[in-house]
């Protein structure tokens, strides 16, 4: 089943069509997760659970107001800024030099309509122009809970088209981009061993 | 002289093969009132009808389905697939192809069924 596109799912349901599939869990204090959500409104407790956080684990925090989302980007140990908007280009030109991805959430305006899904994806929109502008790396993800709300890599690659990615750019957000973050984590743990 | 349209000046086409979660033998009718519901709610009129979607087969057993659109429009029809939502549940896109027979890479009983192989 859609054996051509190769994908890491860095939020979802397990299944057969994603190489690899994590599945963030939210937490307040520090837990020995694979993957974990910060999900705070103040930057001081952020920093306090991070200190505590593993370099090995996947790290989402998800992103408030434009001051939060600031703070968020200049923490190296973040991996993923989950709902990143409001954003502007000097968020974005920090989270490029520290390697932190911005998350596409499929699952986020499949879930809501009318007025409310129309300013995601405007807002999704004002992201993906900004991160292109400023090379910030993207990546998107289906957010599925569970089998019935599963997507293929194909229906991720048609939101990220529909976002204003190019279809190489959306393909590399689904394989490429969570491939490089996952190493990230490696690099740091080998560079730990030698000093 | 020969009254044929060049094959040049057609539109070109996709067939798109989905499998939807919804409960069992869900009628071909509601099936295809929700896709274009679901068209119409995200693109509108004018976006909707430039998408050349037709609804070709649905299966009420085995719950899959096939629709055809233009190929400048496959990302949004895919799209307006998986945004449908019913009881929880959404659609999962099976494969995308130029032919009806290339479907069958996906769902070969299916396919092959339908086109009388």
């Amino acid at each position: 089943m859609l054996k051509k596109y190769l994908a890491i799912d860095l939020r979802g349901y397990p299944n057969g069509m994603c190489e690899k599939v994590y599945m963030p869990k939210e937490i307040k204090s520090p837990e020995k997760e694979e993957a974990v959500e910060l999900c705070f409104e103040d930057m001081v407790e952020i920093k306090k659970v991070l200190r505590k956080l593993d370099k090995t684990q996947l790290i989402f925090v998800r992103g408030g107001n434009i001051t939060l989302n600031r703070g968020i980007v200049q923490e190296k140990k973040v991996d993923i800024l989950s709902k990143p908007y409001p954003i502007d280009d000097i968020t974005a030109r920090k989270a490029s030099e520290n390697k932190i991805a911005f998350e596409i959430n499929v699952e986020d305006i499949v879930q809501t309509k009318g007025y409310k899904r129309s300013r995601i994806i405007e807002n999704l929109r004002n992201t993906v122009r900004i991160s292109k502008m400023c090379h910030t790396p993207m990546v998107i993800t289906s957010g599925a809970t569970d089998e019935f709300t599963l997507k293929s890599p194909r229906t991720l690659v048609a939101f990220g088209r529909i976002l204003g990615l190019e279809y190489y750019e959306a393909k590399s957000a689904i394989y490429n981009i969570p491939k490089m973050i996952l190493q990230k984590g490696e690099h740091e743990i080998e560079k730990q061993k030698k000093f | 002289m020969k009254l044929k349209s060049k094959k040049s000046s057609k539109e070109k086409k996709r067939y798109i093969l989905f499998k939807h979660m919804w409960r069992d033998n869900f009628k071909k009718e509601d099936v295809i009132k929700l896709i274009w519901n679901s068209a119409l709610e995200f693109l509108g009129e004018l976006g909707a009808a430039e998408l050349s979607l037709w609804a070709i087969s649905v299966d009420e057993e085995k719950r899959i389905g096939i629709v055809r659109c233009n190929t400048k429009s496959v990302d949004k029809v895919i799209c307006i697939l998986s945004l449908i939502r019913h009881e929880n549940k959404g659609t999962l896109i099976l494969g995308v192809s130029g032919t009806m027979k290339g479907l069958e890479k996906w769902s070969d009983e299916y396919v092959s069924k339908r086109n009388g192989i």
